[in-house]
């Protein structure tokens, strides 16, 4: 380990002290990472890997888990803030014949990883988990604002009908910290 | 002056209702075809399901479907709502046909709602059906055996392949060197009778390239390949799973896609008799042919069948939003066409109603414009006409009805009508300038207007006749208004209808006062003529006998003379008065008829009052004519009517005291004003001749134009009753007032030429 890399090591730990994460009870669990500057995010939704979304994959459906991550601000009387929005998608595909999972993974519509696997448990954890996200490289960010990261996933194609197919999150999750310059 | 009656209605004018948007036909017509062309397009889609993939419906199809069915409920919902409001605000306005309107929509919604309903939880009903035997049991079973037969095809090879690399692994442990150094002629044999004793699938060695400081990886040794294998498939993928077993140092297994198949990869490490890795075997199988399209294929149905299973539920819901979009577009049109035929049967039947109303209120000029030709637009010509004929009608009564308005406002004679409850409903003009009545009196209680003091010997017969005690009732009345007495021929009818009611009563007066005077002056005058006759005829003897003894005693003694002459000289001095007195009544018996002609009443006041220039003196009575105001030209004697003048004017000097008189109580100098004016109104010109004097009580003004009477002393009391004579033969009126503040005023009325 070289020092400039300690040096970073070090850093990162005294934000990590600083960040107060609060990570909400909720399906998808989204931990915000500030580094030098340099807002990630890195979350995992193991549990939006439900039994129908299973049940989707295993009939060979292309199927696809989107998350929309987005960095906000808190508003008092107003919406909240929207500071940057980050769209990543994991897209599983199931060979009935061979018994084969194909997953390949994006971010805003760019394939970045794509792997292949029999093994289910492997599918879940790299269909479900992103790590360090790109948010926000801090210019337009705050010294010492709230800030918080909300996720929310929705798998495709849906196995519910609705007569209102819009707005429904399968999944959501959300961690507040303050921004540290 | 117009005849106070009440205003009869304003006619309005007619304005036929608008056509509206939804009444165009073309719009109507399109509206359909448009309706027609979404249902055909609807079917040619709900045909052409059947070759889209499933999620692709159950994603797109769902997203697409869902907007179109939401806006077709909310246009159903404001259809309908609209309506309902409407129909609703209509009955709480009483409006006509509401009630009519509002049992025909609701036959025709049900007619069309209970059906469409019906067909729609049927249909659903069918389509849930119909999906549970799209997934019903056999079938399950039979996709699920057939994939696992797939599956067993490939994972045999897989199984063999992999069988395959262990057993050549393990052959080439005792080479360990050979595959180490990579020497190609000692392995290419070992590899090449394994193939030959399957005699199927391909075969690659890799040595072991992992040295110190780098990264483990696989170099290719060589390769034997059975003939029937694919020449294309890819070696890259040998080349990744022999690192991939290179780097984990366990047996892998992986698949390529070929032309026609799957290559069924296994690769297995190569060790030293030590353990240590030497290399990579990598044993292919090739799933291809009929075998592998059949597999393929099972494995596909499979796959299908069971995404189909998964999405179950938005295909399902997806059929029923496709049907329920048809129902509720088939549910619009007709809701909609249900009320429109609603609308168009009840609207012209509305119409008229409301063009009754209308014409009966009055608005006789209305006009309904039909919206069709049939019976409905029959029915509203038909309406139109009659509305016509009774427009035609109303005119001709409405002319009428001015026609006896205006004799009525023109005849002389005083007409009153009372309305069935006793409220006065007509006065025209005589009746008005008579009575003194206004256009307040139009609508109070007959009671209430007569109980006037002046007018209250007309109450009686006002009574009598409006509470029906009398049919018919004719007096002569007295009435006394304005210091003068007013004689009246009354006559009052009441009015019976058909079944004996009463339905009021008309009052018809007549001002007979001109007519009474007429009568006491020709009565004085026939008194007069025989007063001149026998009196004057005695007169000339006595005069005669008179003078004759005057003469026979001129020569009588002194005293004898004197007394003889005292007592003729008054005889004769008596019978010359007498004479003239005679003489006065002679003429006021004999006087002539009037020979009208038209002529200026202001030029001969001032040519009358010339002639007095000399007569008053300067500083005495002033004699004034104010002929301001110009007047038409009156019908008249000028000689007569200069006659009236100077009658009035030396009246009036009398009244001041003669022509010398000095200056009255007031100080005021004494005078005498003749005035004219022209009453439009009444076509009458106006003459007055007034005075400052002292006035005439009340008591005597109505004998002042009796012959005989004077309140002088002296003369012959005949001017004024020449004058009224003279003013009544000429069709007018002479009447005495008081001046203000002190006089007499006399008021010639003339009617205009």
């Amino acid at each position: 380990m070289t020092m400039t890399m300690r040096r970073r090591g070090g850093v990162v730990l005294v934000l990590w002290s600083l960040v107060v994460a609060l990570v909400l009870a909720a399906d998808v669990r989204v931990t915000p990472l500030v580094t030098a500057g340099h807002v990630f995010a890195s979350f995992a939704a193991g549990d939006s890997y439900t039994t129908e979304v299973r049940e989707a994959v295993q009939s060979g459906l292309p199927t696809t888990l989107t998350f929309v991550v987005e960095l906000r601000q808190a508003a008092v009387i107003w919406f909240d803030r929207t500071v940057s929005t980050v769209t990543v998608a994991s897209s599983i595909k199931y060979d009935t014949l061979t018994r084969t999972f194909q997953v390949s993974k994006m971010t805003d519509g760019q394939v970045f990883s794509s792997e292949s696997t029999t093994k289910e448990d492997d599918v879940r954890k790299w269909a479900t988990e992103f790590e360090r996200v790109s948010l926000s490289k801090g210019d337009d960010l705050e010294a010492n604002g709230e800030y918080y990261v909300r996720v929310r996933m929705r798998a495709t194609p849906r196995r519910s009908f609705s007569l209102w197919p819009w707005g429904r999150d399968d999944a959501t999750g959300r961690a507040d910290f303050t921004f540290i310059r | 002056m117009p005849l106070l009656t009440p205003d009869p209605p304003v006619e309005s004018v007619a304005r036929p209702p608008r056509r509206r948007l939804f009444d165009n036909p073309r719009l109507i017509g399109s509206v359909v075809f448009g309706l027609v062309a979404l249902l055909v397009f609807l079917f040619w889609a709900a045909t052409r399901t059947e070759q889209l993939r499933p999620e692709y419906i159950s994603s797109v199809g769902v997203y697409a479907l869902s907007p179109v069915i939401l806006l077709m409920v909310v246009a159903l919902v404001f259809v309908l709502a609209r309506n309902v409001f409407k129909l609703w605000v209509e009955r709480r306005r009483a409006l006509p046909f509401a009630r009519f309107r509002t049992k025909l929509v609701a036959a025709l919604l049900a007619m069309t709602i209970i059906p469409s309903l019906l067909v729609l939880i049927i249909g659903s009903e069918m389509i849930t059906s119909s999906a549970q035997r799209w997934f019903s049991t056999p079938a399950d079973e039979l996709v699920t055996a057939a994939n696992e037969i797939a599956q067993l095809v490939y994972t045999d090879r897989a199984t063999v392949a992999a069988a395959r690399a262990e057993r050549l692994a393990s052959a080439l442990s005792r080479s360990a060197t050979a595959v180490a150094a990579g020497d190609v002629a000692v392995l290419q044999p070992v590899l090449a009778s394994e193939v030959a004793v399957t005699s199927t699938g391909m075969v690659e060695l890799y040595r072991s390239t992992a040295s110190i400081g780098a990264a483990a990886d696989a170099a290719f040794v060589t390769s034997v390949g059975e003939s029937s294998m694919p020449r294309s498939h890819a070696m890259a993928s040998a080349d990744r799973l022999a690192a991939r077993v290179v780097a984990s140092g366990h047996p892998e297994k992986a698949d390529d896609k070929i032309d026609d198949g799957i290559l069924v990869r296994a690769a297995a490490p190569v060790r030293a008799p030590g353990g240590a890795m030497v290399g990579v075997v990598v044993a292919s199988e090739a799933l291809s042919g009929q075998i592998n399209e059949h597999a393929r294929r099972m494995a596909d149905a499979y796959s299908q069948y069971q995404q189909s299973k998964v999405l179950r539920g938005p295909l399902q819901g997806f059929y029923l939003s496709f049907f329920l979009a048809v129902t509720l577009l088939i549910l619009i049109s007709a809701t909609w066409f249900g009320l429109f035929v609603a609308k168009r049967i009840t609207r012209p039947v509305q119409m008229l109603a409301e063009g009754a109303r209308a014409v009966g209120a009055g608005q006789l000029d209305l006009r309904i414009e039909p919206d069709s030709s049939d019976e409905l637009g029959s029915l509203v010509e038909s309406f139109n006409t009659m509305a016509a004929e009774l427009r035609t009608s109303h005119e001709r009564l409405d002319a009428r009805r001015r026609y006896i308005e205006t004799i009525l406002e023109r005849v002389a004679t005083g007409v009153i009508a009372l309305s069935a409850d006793g409220a006065v409903s007509t006065v025209n003009g005589a009746a008005q300038r008579v009575l003194g009545l206004d256009a307040h009196a139009i609508g109070r209680p007959a009671v209430a207007v007569f109980a006037r003091e002046d007018l209250l010997p007309l109450l009686p017969i006002i009574e009598a006749t409006a509470e029906g005690r009398q049919v018919a009732l004719v007096e002569e009345i007295t009435l006394a208004r304005e210091e003068r007495e007013i004689h009246l021929a009354v006559a009052a009818t009441m009015l019976v209808a058909d079944g004996g009611k009463s339905e009021g009563a008309v009052v018809v007066l007549d001002d007979v006062t001109p007519l009474i005077r007429a009568q006491r002056v020709a009565a004085w005058r026939d008194v007069a003529r025989r007063l001149a006759h026998e009196i004057k005829n005695p007169l000339t003897p006595i005069q005669l006998s008179a003078e004759r003894l005057q003469r026979n005693f001129a020569t009588a003694p002194p005293n004898a003379r004197a007394l003889v002459d005292e007592c003729t000289g008054a005889i004769i001095t008596e019978v010359e008065a007498l004479k003239g007195l005679v003489d006065e009544f002679a003429q006021f018996a004999r006087m002539r008829g009037p020979k009208l002609v038209p002529a200026d009443l202001n030029v001969l006041a001032a040519d009358t009052v010339r002639l007095y220039r000399g007569v008053l003196q300067q500083g005495a009575v002033e004699l004034v004519h104010d002929a301001r105001l110009a007047v038409p030209a009156v019908r008249m004697d000028p000689e007569q009517m200069r006659q009236v003048i100077i009658n009035l004017v030396d009246n009036a000097i009398d009244a001041l005291g003669g022509v010398a008189a000095g200056p009255r109580p007031s100080g005021e100098p004494p005078f005498v004003r003749i005035a004219t004016s022209h009453e439009a109104g009444s076509g009458v010109v106006r003459m007055t001749v007034s005075d400052n004097g002292p006035g005439i009580p009340m008591a005597d003004r109505e004998k002042l134009f009796l012959p005989y009477y004077s309140t002088k002393g002296r003369g012959s009391g005949l001017g004024l009753a020449i004058v009224r004579r003279i003013i009544t033969e000429h069709g007018g009126t002479v009447e005495v007032q008081d001046a203000q503040p002190q006089g007499t005023v006399f008021t010639v009325d003339l009617p205009a030429a």
